[in-house]
């Protein structure tokens, strides 16, 4: 019994946890709060569209990286891959891959991926400066394009799904805005960030375990990810743009960013749901139209049979 | 309604209703299922046992998948962990998949519903194309020995313990499988006959009345080919159709074009104004 519910558990948490690796795009935080703000040098990779990674570890640490991309979307898998990150994945059929590993932790994970009990992955997608909101499908099942984001936070399977808290940024948050990365690299350097070159070994060892996992570990580009302490931002929410945080000595950054627009706190979901309301009302309309159509026949129906 | 043009609506109905997770689409099906079912079946044949095996198969889907899947973040209740496979917590996450399952197994019942429902069996053979004429009344006529083999078992157990057989382990059942065996054997035996009496084998099958196409069947096909192929597209091509309400519940996506397709399946229970080839 505990390894149907395990696998039935780890079925269905597939669609959340699966994301590992989405794309997002050049995400320029609004700066606002007061808490440290990691800062994206660099942009790994080469092209005009840019999308962001947010992994939020379960003790708070904080991974940003920042993708550089020529084309115009990018898979969910191929995000993460460029990123640096280290991360390990399992294939959940039609639901995608699911990320089991990101950045070394969990150290070791059983066969299939995660227990009944154990923290997980969650995969978050973020929209052009929308909110955070939890992805549907696995990563490999995602794409991403430019100013677009991917978060992963790593968190028990009780209890409510939190959004990373931290945004992440790329120094050009569109191909037409002006160069940001003078800016944020200058500003940048006072921050006490730990490049994750050192910080997470990019060739952490593969759990063999799994053997229906990959395994990713590719180098990180120089300065193109920086780690933080994730710092809770009071009146903060969930976006990756949003992040309300505030880097000292970051005032070129603030000025550079401030004119990028600033993400609502309403949830992504209920900005669809909003937009998707005709659509909703389409759909009672029909439903009524052919509930009228059966009354109908049945009205006949039993006529014919009462003759 | 044409047996053929009926027989695609009902393969497109099944593709609709299974090619997506999306419980928009899968209770249009239904629905539209149910408003052709009461259109077409013939007077005096009830709806009541199909509809009520329907509610069952899907009843049994919500109950098993709330019971026995405890993932989600919204937990409606918590039973106690030492409960065998239910113990842990109920969700709302579970109860919205049980009841897509549960939509999704009835749209399908409902949507073969009509073959046995409204068509005769006479009418499926002459839906058969010509050269499966044959192997499909071969399979008709088998399939027709089925029921009577059951009955055959039955009575010759019922003489047998009147004679004071009683089941000793697997081997006394012999006693009962050998007469049935030869019984169906000679019941087959005695049906070859028969057809062979009436010209079976001699050249094309007659036909006592044959049911011609209209207007009303014609834009059956066309909805039920253009929405099973919308559907397979949109698969193929990679759309975001499904619905998956873990780890947290959420509105289904409403994809406009597919949803219009899979209303294109009620052109068959709107109430056109010539309805010759439908009474």
């Amino acid at each position: 019994m505990t390894s149907l519910r395990a696998a039935l558990r780890a079925a269905l948490a597939a669609s959340a946890l699966a994301g590992s690796t989405l794309a997002g795009g050049a995400l320029a935080a609004p700066i606002a709060g007061g808490a440290p703000l990691g800062v994206v040098r660099d942009c790994v990779g080469a092209g005009t569209n840019h999308a962001a990674v947010v992994v939020e570890h379960g003790d708070g640490r904080v991974v940003r990286a920042c993708v550089a991309f020529a084309s115009a979307a990018i898979s969910g898998t191929d995000l993460l891959r460029l990123s640096g990150i280290e991360y390990a994945t399992s294939s959940y059929a039609g639901l995608g891959d699911a990320v089991c590993q990101l950045d070394g932790e969990p150290a070791t994970y059983p066969a299939g991926c995660w227990s009944a009990s154990s923290p997980y992955w969650v995969l978050f997608v973020a929209r052009v400066g929308g909110s955070w909101a939890v992805a549907p499908v696995g990563m490999s099942s995602l794409s991403f394009g430019d100013g677009d984001a991917e978060g992963f936070r790593y968190q028990p399977q009780a209890g409510a799904a939190q959004a990373p808290q931290s945004p992440a940024r790329c120094p050009s948050p569109s191909p037409t805005a002006p160069p940001a990365t003078a800016s944020l690299t200058t500003s940048a350097t006072p921050r006490p960030a730990a490049n994750l070159g050192t910080t997470a070994p990019s060739t952490s060892t593969r759990s063999t375990s799994a053997p229906s996992t990959s395994a990713v570990s590719p180098a990180l580009g120089p300065g193109g990810i920086v780690a933080t302490p994730a710092v809770p931002v009071p009146g903060g929410d969930a976006s990756p743009l949003g992040g309300g945080a505030v880097v000292p000595g970051d005032t070129a950054a603030s000025e550079s960013l401030s004119a990028l627009p600033t993400p609502g706190p309403a949830p992504a979901v209920a900005e669809s749901s909003a937009r998707s309301l005709p659509a909703w009302l389409a759909v009672f309309a029909a439903i009524a139209v052919l509930g009228g159509l059966g009354l109908g026949a049945a009205r006949r129906r039993g006529r014919s049979v009462r003759r | 309604m044409n047996a053929r043009a009926l027989l695609m609506w009902v393969a497109g109905a099944l593709v609709v209703d299974l090619a997506s997770d999306n419980p928009v689409v899968r209770v249009l099906v239904a629905l539209v299922a149910i408003d052709l079912l009461l259109v077409l079946t013939p007077r005096g044949r009830s709806l009541t046992p199909t509809l009520v095996a329907v509610l069952v198969f899907a009843t049994t889907a919500l109950a098993l998948n709330v019971a026995l899947s405890h993932t989600g973040r919204n937990v409606l209740v918590r039973l106690p962990d030492w409960l065998p496979l239910v113990g842990g917590p109920l969700t709302l996450e579970s109860l919205a998949f049980g009841l897509t399952a549960g939509l999704g197994i009835g749209g399908a019942v409902l949507a073969v519903a009509p073959i046995s429902l409204v068509l005769e069996p006479h009418e499926l053979i002459d839906a058969l194309p010509d050269p499966l004429e044959r192997s499909g009344l071969a399979i008709a006529t088998a399939l027709n020995l089925v029921p009577g083999i059951g009955r055959n078992a039955v009575a010759i157990h019922d003489a047998e313990r009147m004679r004071g057989w009683r089941p000793r382990g697997v081997r006394s059942w012999s006693e009962i499988l050998v007469p049935t065996i030869l019984t169906s054997v000679e019941d087959a035996l005695a049906l070859a006959e028969a057809m062979e009496a009436r010209a079976y084998g001699l050249g094309r099958r007659t036909t006592y009345a044959v049911r011609g196409w209209s207007v009303r069947d014609v834009l059956s096909v066309f909805g039920a080919v253009v929405a099973a192929g919308a559907f397979l597209a949109a698969r193929l091509a990679g759309v975001p159709l499904d619905w998956q309400p873990y780890p947290a519940v959420s509105l289904p996506p409403l994809p406009a074009p597919l949803i219009g397709a899979a209303l294109l399946l009620a052109l068959p229970v709107i109430p056109w104004p010539s309805r010759r080839s439908i009474d």
